[in-house]
């Protein structure tokens, strides 16, 4: 330690701080009166900042030498300080508060103690004082609202502190009026003095709220002040401790919105529907509630109708609705209620209006007024989807009554939606009800969000189709393959009258992505033809939201397109993004392509952690995507892949144990216990053909029983199935290239016998590869006379007749809609296995397929079959 | 700061009141008097208070309200038929009855509204359980029914659906005694016909089902998932395994591993600490055991009365500012939209005061601005200003003025630009 002179110790030696500071103040300080450069100012707040030179904060044993040193430096700052702030030139006083304003924040506590109230008197006489130049005013206010927050920590201080805010109230309000930053900072320090002190402000309670609302619908104000000032009105209700005042407010607010809508609105909508909301807000027989400000104001004043509607009627409507944003997701010290129906209704009246018109006689409607609304409908609309977002946040559980009526109003609105904001701001509602809701709400979304997502994310890759022979072989040939199977079932789809229209539209552009999925989306033009990123973002955060609340729910309907498609996304995200990241990361300002990247890495894990079940079907082109990633060392995309090769630890190395029992005991089994032995019987044939694997062999009977059993099982397969024959597809496109079939076999069966091993556990998807096990010889069956597995099989199915009975009468009898897009995925399974069957490899023996075909008809129905048929001769050429 | 007190929470179908003992020290806190109460009746909403439904006496059966510090019935609500099964969500927005009469009553509990009835059973409702908005209802007539509460709560869905319910499950051929719902959209059920199964809700099937040697009146899951505790009308509370080992094919009985024994009689009720490692069993012997479950062992025990205990919870009261609680409207009333009523509740933690950062902290926002390279236009023009251009020394100080304008408007503000230079 050295004393108040010599040598430091080092730099952290506390004796440097006053003579820091000493120095500071005697050197670089300006006296009142002479001028400081900014650059010389920045750094004097730096020095104070980084050394705490205020912060009197003596490190180690007490040392009363030291302390007072820095006392005495401290008060020499203090002073100096105060000169500035006496000084009658107003950059001094500028200077002068600004620096008082850091010492709030910095000094000691004792120090700020004892002279907080000299402190408040210098700025409040700041405040006060008329002839204060402007810039004085605003560091005031700053310093002013940092002076009662460092006060708020006091808690003995609490009383004067209150009387203190008490007293600003008024200058402030003074201030509230004048021209933009002063305002701007005098709503700050308002709002400050609000939350902290709610109580000085409930004397001045209406002179408040009518001060901010003659600047709400002042249009001289700007629209970033206005939503301060919307911010302000909505803290004001925690002044009051009493519920009725929230809901006054809330109410008075919606019905000035409801009014000017009904202007607005003329001829594109019905007529009533103001009525009926006004109804909503005031039920009959209640006093309606006195208008919000000064009535006469409301009119918009004598503006031209025609600029009316867009400086006056759209930004008050969206200040408002601010309002009751910050209302909604804020809390007061009181239960508040919420008028929940009103806002509904609100939201879906300014939502279903697009424009067009509804009456069209009406004789005040012309053209010019329906341009003009459309014009600003983007902007109206964009507020009430924020309403409808803060109504979700705020009201969380209690919106179930009214969730299905949202689902509607978002399933109507995605058409309307066209623009990207828009669909953005409807994704991000579609992801909050899902997240709030969870998995119930999941099933009545699902359609809406896959077909629009669907959509926004097809159309980025499906336009460039010529590049696709610059691209190595292995992709042309899986995507030819692919579009032969795609065909293929398409086909028999078709035959089965159910391909709903947006699977069947989906098709095509699946098609087009897998080809162009190979090749980057280089030139400019192309960019300009996307989707905007922003979209395509959201799409895919709402797809991975989708995943993680219900992915295994009805997967049959969507799970193998989504999946697919988000491979696909992750796969050319992470082609094109080497590059792009660095061409465009300074040029793309909202959204860059590593974000996208990183949603449809998110997503793509998403997709792989909600398969039910079953070991997923990308997992090792996903896994070699993370792993590349991971190398991008020092991005959140790196960051996020190692996280992701965690999670996907468990799929890889399966450490938790399967919920269904090994033990035939599921429906799966009771499902289709005729057939058990038909298999079987099959089985044994092509073990006579096929070569045992023997990763197989240690598991024994049991395990190509199970798979058996598993070939029959009505649920989960089906939806597999096209993601399997892909895969299939895959492996088969790389033998072709490798030419013989003595060779596809070979690979086919390294691929194929770990396949079935993991099959094992898992439930869902196994009839594929059970075909493909078949036909590639990997299935090891030995007898089907093996006692064990044909007592095991016959005891649980007699055990569990009447399950079986149960089960197969149930879906018929109360789920027909369900029922019948199980028989139809189980064609199209029988289907696709069959032709891989057949694809697959020459050595399985025609017999096999009119086995399965037959073993088929015993529980399915006649026409179905007959379907089947095609898809067999329809499979034969892809074989060559 | 103390950890916050945690309550067991014990009703009995004999009129003994409920009875809170503090967990950590054992000592009885308060007993809520006038609650007798069937199994799975007694409930607690977001922990703000507690709902019991009441075994019908005479000709009534009311839902009764306890607040934390009262010991009488806060208020007495009378629903059209006895209730046999009472949950609530996890927000304590609704609560959600069975009655004896397998019709399904759902309330408001901010209003009292009753928004919903439906016939959802054949007999009596015996359990609910909520996976989000899912419900699922195990009755006496042997099924289970999930739910989707989305599609119940809305006139025009429940009429577009084909069937009200999304899965029925057929499979227990005797009453369905407790059913418990699991993230990962498991649901585990015990009956009468002495086992338990497991289903998938989103599935909507079973993926396993196991005997056990007593009929199971009671099901607890484990947060973690791989375990649950059923307790047996032997007495016995056995620790069941949620997975199966697929290399281990053998009988199903491989899953019970375990089982605490203590208890004379049937356990009927169990409740799991949310971390899982304090199990709270109650029994129809009138005793209330608190287990550890990593040792297995008895750690506490409480005698509640006579006769069976019917109900035990484990809960952390949350004591708020509550508005007056409203009793539950025996009908769906006529317009019931217009009464709902959705409120934002105070947040307790909301009542501290807010950070200094909160607050727009002028200094920081300017120091920020005048950080070297945010701001390097500003310090170009500033030298060029104070020392470059000697024909400007005239309006120095004017043009400095209006260059820290400008640093407000820009780097304060975030908005303005340069509005007064212009």
């Amino acid at each position: 330690m050295s004393g108040a002179g010599g040598f430091l110790a080092d730099v952290n030696d506390p004796w440097l701080k006053p003579r820091l500071l000493r120095a500071v103040v005697g050197e670089r300080l300006p006296k009142p009166g002479s001028d400081l450069p900014p650059a010389e100012l920045a750094s004097v707040l730096d020095a104070v900042r980084t050394h705490g030179l205020l912060t009197e904060r003596l490190p180690g044993p007490h040392d009363a030498k030291l302390a007072e040193a820095w006392r005495a430096a401290v008060d020499a700052w203090v002073e100096r300080v105060g000169d500035l702030m006496q000084s009658d030139l107003p950059y001094s006083r500028w200077l002068g508060t600004c620096f008082l304003g850091l010492t709030f924040q910095e000094c000691s506590n004792e120090r700020f103690a004892e002279s907080y109230s000299n402190w408040f008197e210098k700025i409040l006489s700041n405040l006060q004082e008329p002839s204060s130049v402007q810039l004085v005013i605003i560091v005031s206010c700053t310093s002013m609202s940092d002076l009662f927050v460092r006060l708020a920590r006091f808690l003995n201080l609490k009383k004067e502190a209150s009387s203190f805010a008490g007293r600003v109230v008024e200058p402030v309000l003074l201030l509230l009026n004048a021209n933009g930053p002063v305002a701007d900072e005098a709503v700050d320090l308002l709002r400050t003095v609000i939350k902290l002190y709610p109580s000085s402000v409930n004397r001045h309670y209406n002179k408040v709220e009518s001060a901010i609302e003659t600047n709400l619908i002042s249009s001289d104000v700007n629209v970033k002040l206005k939503e301060k000032f919307a911010r302000a009105l909505a803290s004001l209700p925690s002044v009051r401790v009493s519920e009725e005042i929230w809901s006054l407010m809330i109410q008075k607010i919606l019905i000035v919105v409801n009014n000017l809508l009904n202007d607005a609105f003329i001829g594109l909508e019905e007529e009533k529907k103001g009525r009926e909301i006004l109804m909503l807000l005031v039920p009959p027989g209640n006093d309606p509630p006195p208008m919000l400000g000064d009535q006469t104001k409301w009119s918009g004043g004598n503006v031209h109708v025609t600029k009316k509607f867009r400086v006056y009627t759209v930004p008050t409507i969206s200040v408002l609705i601010h309002c009751c944003c910050v209302m909604l997701t804020s809390y007061y010290p009181v239960q508040v209620n919420v008028p929940v129906h009103a806002l509904i209704a609100l939201t879906r009246r300014v939502l279903s209006v697009d424009g067009s018109l509804r009456t069209k006689l009406f004789p005040t409607t012309t053209s010019l007024h329906q341009e003009l609304i459309c014009f600003e409908l983007p902007s109206l609309h964009s507020s009430f989807l924020d309403l409808l977002s803060a109504t979700i946040k705020g009201m969380r559980s209690q919106l179930l009554p009214h969730a299905a009526n949202i689902v509607r109003l978002m399933t109507k609105y995605f058409e309307i939606a066209k623009l990207p904001t828009m669909r953005t701001k409807v994704y991000s509602i579609v992801q909050q009800l899902l997240t709030s809701m969870g998995v119930g709400i999941s099933m009545h979304l699902l359609e809406a969000i896959v077909s629009n997502s669907v959509a926004d994310l097809d159309d980025s890759c499906g336009h460039d189709m010529t590049s696709l022979s610059t691209k190595p072989t292995i992709v042309t040939n899986e995507s030819s393959s692919k579009s032969y199977s795609k065909k293929r079932k398409q086909e028999t789809d078709a035959q089965n009258l159910h391909v709903s229209g947006s699977e069947k539209t989906a098709f095509s552009p699946k098609k087009r992505k897998k080809i162009s999925m190979s090749t980057t989306t280089e030139t400019t033009a192309d960019v300009i033809m996307l989707t905007p990123l922003s979209v395509k973002l959201a799409a895919l955060e709402t797809l991975e939201i989708l995943l993680n609340v219900g992915g295994s729910l009805r997967t049959d309907h969507w799970r193998a397109e989504v999946d697919l498609l988000l491979i696909n996304i992750a796969r050319s995200a992470c082609d094109t993004g080497g590059r792009y990241e660095y061409k465009l990361s300074s040029t793309v300002g909202e959204t860059s392509i590593a974000d996208f990247q990183l949603a449809s890495l998110k997503a793509l894990l998403a997709s792989f952690l909600s398969s039910s079940h079953a070991r997923p079907p990308y997992l090792a082109q996903g896994i070699e995507l993370f792993r590349k990633g991971k190398l991008e060392i020092g991005t959140k995309l790196a960051e996020f892949c190692s996280s992701a090769l965690l999670a996907l630890d468990v799929l890889t190395h399966p450490r938790a144990l399967s919920l269904e029992s090994a033990v035939p005991l599921g429906p799966g089994l009771t499902y289709g216990a005729p057939e058990k032995a038909i298999f079987g019987t099959e089985k044994y044939k092509f073990s006579l053909s096929g070569n045992q694997s023997q990763a197989l062999e240690d598991d024994g009977p049991y395990d190509d029983w199970l798979t058996s059993t598993k070939v029959s099982e009505p649920t989960g397969s089906p939806p597999k199935d096209s993601p399997v024959g892909k895969e299939d597809a895959i492996v088969m496109s790389q033998g072709e290239k490798q030419g013989t079939h003595l060779e596809e076999h070979q690979q086919t069966d390294v691929v194929i016998a770990p396949a079935a091993i993991q099959a094992v556990p898992t439930s869902g998807r196994s009839d594929i590869e059970m075909a493909d096990a078949a036909t590639t010889g990997t299935v090891n069956l030995k007898t089907t006379d093996n006692p064990s597995s044909s007592n095991a099989a016959l005891t649980p199915v007699r055990a569990l007749l009447p399950d079986l009975n149960q089960q197969v009468a149930a879906p018929v009898s109360e789920e027909g809609h369900t029922d019948l897009a199980d028989l139809q995925n189980k064609t199209s399974a029988v289907d696709a296995s069959l032709s891989k069957a057949v694809t697959g490899g020459e050595a399985a023996p025609s017999g096999a397929s009119s086995h399965f075909m037959q073993s088929r008809k015993t529980d399915d129905s006649d026409a179905e079959s007959e379907d089947s048929m095609p898809g067999i001769v329809d499979g034969d050429p892809d074989s060559d | 700061m103390a950890p916050p007190q945690q309550l067991v929470l014990a009703a009995s179908s004999a009129d003994a009141g409920v009875a809170a003992w503090d967990l950590r020290t054992g000592a009885e806190a308060i007993r809520h008097c006038t609650c007798a109460s069937r199994p799975r009746a007694l409930t607690v909403v977001a922990d703000r208070f507690l709902a019991a439904a009441q075994v019908s006496a005479g000709n009534s059966a009311p839902i009764h309200y306890y607040h934390w510090d009262k010991p009488q019935v806060a208020v007495k609500s009378f629903p059209v038929e006895p209730i046999r099964a009472l949950i609530t969500d996890p927000e304590g927005s609704y609560l959600i009855g069975g009655g004896v009469s397998g019709d399904i009553f759902f309330w408001e509990v901010a209003s009292g509204e009753l928004l919903v009835q439906w016939h959802a059973h054949y007999r009596a409702v015996r359990c609910l359980a909520l996976y989000d908005f899912l419900l699922v209802s195990g009755s006496e007539d042997g099924s289970i029914k999930v739910w989707d509460l989305l599609t119940m709560l809305d006139e025009q869905s429940r009429l577009e659906a084909k069937t009200q319910h999304i899965y029925g499950f057929n499979q227990h051929a005797l009453p369905v005694i407790d059913v418990a719902c699991f993230h990962g959209a498991l649901a585990v059920s015990s009956s009468e016909d002495r086992t338990c199964k497991i289903w998938s809700l989103s599935e909507g099937r079973m993926l396993r089902s196991i005997s056990f040697p007593a009929i199971i009146d009671s099901i607890v899951l484990d947060p973690r998932s791989h375990i649950f505790y059923a307790g047996g009308r032997d007495g016995k509370i056995y620790v069941t395994a949620m997975g199966v080992d697929v290399t281990s094919p053998s009988s199903d009985d491989s899953s019970i591993i375990g089982a605490l024994d203590d208890h004379s009689k049937a356990v009927t009720s169990l409740s799991l600490s949310t971390d899982g490692l304090v199990l709270i069993s109650g029994s129809e012997d009138g005793n209330v055991r608190v287990w550890d479950t990593r040792s297995q062992q008895v750690i506490r025990k409480f005698k509640h009365s006579q006769g069976p205990v019917t109900n035990v919870l484990l809960v952390t009261p949350k004591r708020v500012n509550l508005p007056p609680l409203q009793s539950l409207r025996k009908v769906c009333s006529a317009n019931g939209e217009s009464e709902s009523r959705a409120v934002i509740v105070p947040q307790p933690e909301n009542d501290v005061h807010i950070a200094g950062n909160f607050s727009s902290n002028f200094l920081e926002r300017f120091l920020d601005a005048l950080q070297p390279g945010s701001s390097s236009r500003l310090f170009e023009s500033g030298a060029s200003t104070l020392y470059g251009a000697p024909n400007q020394q005239g309006v120095e100080w004017r043009s400095k003025y209006l260059e820290l304008q400008d640093l407000f408007v820009h780097g304060a503000l975030d908005q303005l630009p340069s509005s007064k230079n212009t």
